[in-house]
């Protein structure tokens, strides 16, 4: 085979596979995960944004019911239209925020989690499209149907927000919990076995974390529960879960001040 | 007659093959061998001579810093051996008792800083009654 051919095949091979190439590229690059601070950063200066457009809009709100007139009407649909779509992009923008903040917790299982990021993928498509509706609109009856279409989803909206900040919770508390297990196994492994008051030490803190191990599940539970029977609200759900991680933390502050202390005691000899 | 049939046609090159890297249609001669045709490409094109100029100094001194780097000796070359220090056989050392205390401490901050409340991470209050 000549050298020209098989140029010309590489040359079209690369022609043909780029934009799966590209594509692959981009897909990789989008995995890269966000770092929290700047999804908060990106949530606060939207919300920012938000505040003026409102005020902007009530005061051409204000000036339509006055005067009623043509320009008046104009000016009021111009202004709504800006505050809506920033509304929409605060939920959104919220929305991304809790999703890079799961991402980010390495103990939360991944089936659960991958769940979570799924129905916040799909509001976020669907608060997209009202964006891209939004757009479109002219009238002032077009501008108020779109509206309600995002209010009438708005509780379902927070739920999910709710449920994922309990999700959250659970996460990290469970990360702080292995960290203060694995540290009290490391730190006891090479004591001998006659050296009961460290054992003593060591048994009541692994008591503590299994209790805390105990609360955690439970947690799961109420979120798990309430997403199969939706007789709530969800924000029920989440107050418990809080309720529950303050017991929680207390339990994690107890066990590693006694790790601590076990820590001092064979450093001292 | 007959010798007239056995004659080429005087026209009918393909009749006659020609030696290959012997000669052209032109007359000139083209090389069999690399070096051959190189020389010509030079001769042809001073671009050319450049960049197979270029090319050979590229290689050159390329094969002139291997060379350095394969003879350069390690400056303790000459002297006692000196064993390597074996690596750890587990995976995670045992800390030492001080590094151990500032994991715990660090520990302790991250506990402390845990939030039940994620004041920074409620969902918005925003307007649910925007219209006209």
């Amino acid at each position: 085979m000549n050298l020209r051919p098989r140029l010309l095949i590489l040359i079209f091979a690369l022609l043909v596979l780029h934009p799966w190439i590209l594509a692959h590229a981009q897909e990789e690059n989008s995995q890269i995960p966000q770092t929290v601070e700047r999804a908060r950063q990106d949530y606060l200066f939207q919300y920012a944004n938000y505040t003026e457009a409102h005020k902007e809009y009530q005061t051409a709100k204000e000036a339509y019911q006055k005067f009623g007139t043509i320009v008046s009407q104009q000016e009021a649909i111009a202004k709504t239209k800006p505050v809506l779509i920033l509304r929409a992009e605060i939920l959104r923008t919220h929305l991304q925020l809790l999703k890079v903040k799961l991402a980010s917790q390495p103990d939360l299982e991944p089936a659960l989690k991958d769940a979570q990021f799924g129905k916040i993928e799909a509001t976020q498509a669907f608060i997209s499209t009202h964006k891209d509706n939004l757009q479109k609109t002219k009238s002032i009856s077009e501008v108020n149907a779109e509206s309600q279409r995002l209010e009438r989803e708005a509780d379902a909206i927070q739920d999910l927000a709710y449920e994922s900040l309990s999700f959250l919770l659970v996460g990290e508390a469970q990360e702080l919990e292995i960290r203060t297990r694995t540290m009290l196994e490391n730190t006891v492994k090479d004591v001998p076995e006659e050296d009961q008051a460290i054992k003593q030490g060591a048994s009541d803190v692994r008591r503590k974390l299994t209790s805390v191990r105990v609360a955690l599940d439970g947690s799961t539970d109420t979120i798990l529960n309430f997403r199969v029977s939706q007789s709530t609200r969800m924000l029920k759900a989440y107050e418990q879960v809080q309720k529950e991680m303050i017991g929680v933390k207390s339990s994690l502050q107890e066990a590693a001040q006694l790790v601590s202390e076990i820590v001092r005691s064979i450093s001292n000899g | 007659m007959d010798n007239q049939v056995n004659q080429p046609l005087p026209q009918d090159k393909s009749a006659t093959p020609r030696e290959e890297g012997t000669g052209t249609e032109t007359g000139e001669e083209t090389p069999k061998s690399f070096a051959g045709k190189v020389k010509k490409f030079m001769k042809e094109s001073k671009k050319a001579k450049l960049t197979v100029l270029l090319l050979g100094f590229t290689v050159v001194a390329f094969l002139i810093v291997l060379l350095l780097a394969a003879t350069r000796r390690p400056p303790s070359e000459g002297g006692p051996l000196i064993e390597p220090t074996p690596q750890p056989t587990s995976l995670t050392p045992t800390p030492e008792p001080a590094q151990r205390q500032e994991e715990i401490d660090e520990l302790r901050g991250d506990i402390d800083a845990f939030d039940p409340s994620q004041k920074d991470f409620q969902p918005p209050v925003v307007d649910l009654e925007i219209g006209l």
